[in-house]
């Protein structure tokens, strides 16, 4: 017999919701981890991308409209093209970006916004995620993999994977499987780390509470950035939420809609399972200074 | 694979194989529905298969090799942990001498990497992965209380926000009015729909038996923002079926009602109430909070707040079993 409904219930809800809804990415993204691991080419990165690091990072910025990955597949994958060559910092470029300059959140966004300057949000949204991935971006390309990364992410030969070359076919298969279960297991983990405290936020506290960070002038944008982080939503969906407060500013929806895809509760754990806690730190209010200063400068020019 | 890794790697296997029996049984049974909007449940299908998958091509080939580092007889590689092994061999301080010692082997000796380690994350994560998940499965109630309700007021959907593919008469009216006018061969002319008419609200919406119009919450809630069709049913006798709590904000004196849906954009953590008022001439009849209800009566507008409203003079409230799709989507 069914449990009644409850606060409890609530929790768990909401749990199963966003763990169900999530997985499938990120079984997505490790299979493609997987097979990244076991057939790509260690050299296919420096051939693709331009030889220049700062192109790199502006090219890589850029990929997620060709090669869209939601925020939950793009950590697995991510650590396997950093592995194979990928520079860390075209890497995080495309990580942070992907999952703002994709063509499903554009057009969902749009559809949010319909009657309220649709495509220019829209647009807005796409071009501070650029360059805040990009500026992020370019500062990661000047560290030390080693300050960056988790001791382990970047084991092996010289600190690279090699082509396992030596492996038949079949060894290669079970490789990538091998590979996609590990990291299934790994982010899987962070995940449901991140999407239990996403629960308890959102079956323990009222939206009202979290809303009035954004409601009040003076604090509206960074009010605005606590709540995406808070809530956890995915970029296809989250302009929906936003869309229609219309006692928020357009600097904070903005400011709403581009942070939150890029660092949430439960990207803050499984960006854990890839890079170091100092630097995930340092991309919480990192990325939330430049995203604040882009809205608010957008907000004045828009003014 | 060997060892200690073996065991983890059937761990690992094991914690999987939950995942996707969880995300199949939820998906076979229909669980789904209250949690998910498609396409998303179709992914969850898609993925429990997959996974599956994975745990058998994984299980089935445990027993395989890819390392090419092992020596015969004794690894050196690929250890990952701790180990006890008997050997000579020189120190730095001159004596020979047998003993037992441990060391530890980290990943990159011999090859560089271990091939073969798909689980090394211990019982700490294998509790993570299993104990939540299995919880929740078990204990969810499939739906959400009067708390998660009162939480997410503040982000009520709004009669100006509707979203893509939602079932509204004014929708209805529209897709009504684009075939008249290409049956009409002429496209937009003066000849043609016309106003909005009770006849063109009897071809859009059925009736019961007791000659209420039957409409969902949803169509009722954004007729808020369609005069023409605000015109046409206002005094209509209407009925409509919702999840009811007080509107103890608004109305001490326990006239006035709720009735309710909760709207799902993505999954249900993001279920928002989208609700139209029901007020009786007197206290309402007893009913259960978050209970399902058909509500019938007739059809008002009033303005609030400077916005338009569409309430429910309530004459009756009839409990109805709950559907199986307790969200809108």
């Amino acid at each position: 017999m069914r449990p009644e409904a409850s606060q409890t219930g609530d929790f768990y809800m909401a749990f199963l919701s966003i763990l169900l809804e999530g997985a499938p990415y990120i079984l997505f993204g490790t299979l493609i981890s997987g097979f990244i691991h076991a057939y790509l080419p260690s050299n296919l990165m420096e051939r693709m991308l331009p030889k220049s690091k700062g192109a790199s990072v502006l090219v890589a910025g850029l990929l997620g409209a060709v090669l869209p990955v939601c925020e939950c597949a793009i950590v697995p994958v991510i650590r396997r093209l950093v592995k194979k060559g990928l520079p860390l910092g075209a890497a995080i470029s495309y990580m942070l970006s992907a999952p703002i300059v994709n063509p499903v959140v554009v057009l969902s966004t749009v559809s949010a916004f319909a009657g309220q300057s649709a495509w220019f949000m829209a647009m807005s949204r796409v071009a501070i995620g650029y360059m805040v991935a990009v500026m992020v971006g370019m500062v990661v390309m000047r560290l030390k993999e080693r300050t960056v990364l988790k001791d382990g992410v970047m084991d092996g030969d010289a600190g690279h994977d090699h082509d396992h070359a030596e492996l038949g076919g079949q060894q290669k298969l079970v490789l990538a499987m091998r590979t996609a279960m590990r990291d299934m297991l790994d982010t899987g983990m962070y995940f449901t780390i991140g999407v239990l405290i996403t629960s308890v936020v959102r079956s323990q506290f009222s939206d009202d509470a979290l809303l009035t960070l954004g409601k009040t002038e003076a604090i509206a944008v960074p009010g605005m950035m606590v709540f995406a982080f808070i809530l956890s939503l995915c970029s296809t969906t989250d302009a929906f939420i936003v869309a229609q407060l219309s006692a928020i500013s357009g600097s904070a929806k903005l400011a709403f809609l581009t942070y939150g895809p890029m660092m949430d509760v439960k990207l803050l754990f499984m960006y854990s399972s890839v890079f170091k806690k100092r630097f995930v730190v340092w991309m919480v209010f990192g990325l939330a200074v430049l995203v604040g200063l882009l809205c608010v400068l957008w907000g004045v020019v828009r003014s | 694979m060997k060892g200690s890794r073996r065991v983890w790697h059937f761990v690992g296997l094991g914690i999987l194989a939950t995942w996707a029996v969880v995300m199949l049984y939820f998906f076979a049974s229909g669980r789904l529905i209250n949690y998910l909007d498609s396409p998303y449940r179709e992914f969850v299908l898609v993925a429990g298969v997959v996974l599956l998958v994975l745990v058998v091509f994984n299980a089935m080939t445990a027993g395989m090799d890819i390392d090419g580092c092992e020596e015969e007889g004794h690894s050196h590689a690929c250890c990952g942990g701790e180990h006890d092994h008997e050997h000579d061999h020189k120190h730095d301080h001159k004596h020979d001498h047998d003993h037992d010692h441990q060391h530890e082997h980290g990943e990159a000796e011999a090859c560089g990497h271990a091939h073969d380690s798909t689980f090394d994350g211990g019982m700490v994560a294998a509790l993570i992965l299993m104990v939540p998940l299995l919880m929740a499965a078990v204990r969810t109630p499939d739906g959400f209380s009067k708390s998660w309700f009162m939480k997410r007021e503040a982000l009520a959907m709004s009669p100006t926000e509707v979203p893509a593919g939602m079932e509204t008469l004014t929708a209805k009216k529209e897709e009504a009015k684009a075939a008249e006018g290409s049956a009409g061969g002429d496209g937009a002319t003066s000849g043609g729909y016309g106003a909005f008419t009770l006849q063109d609200l009897e071809s859009l919406v059925e009736k019961s038996e007791a000659g209420n119009y039957m409409l969902s919450i949803q169509e009722i809630f954004y007729t808020a923002g369609d005069t023409e069709i605000q015109n046409v049913l206002k005094g209509l006798p209407v009925e409509t079926i919702g999840q009811v709590l007080p509107d103890t904000m608004n109305d001490p004196l326990g006239r006035k009602l709720k009735v309710f849906r909760l709207f799902v954009q993505c999954c249900a953590a993001d279920a928002r109430p989208l609700s139209v008022t029901a007020e009786f001439p007197t206290k309402a009849p007893a009913f259960k909070e978050m209970g399902w209800y058909k509500v019938k009566g007739t059809m008002d507008f009033i303005k609030e707040k400077g916005l338009t409203a569409p309430v429910i003079r309530g004459l009756e409230l009839e409990e109805v079993p709950e559907p199986e799709d307790r969200m809108l989507y």
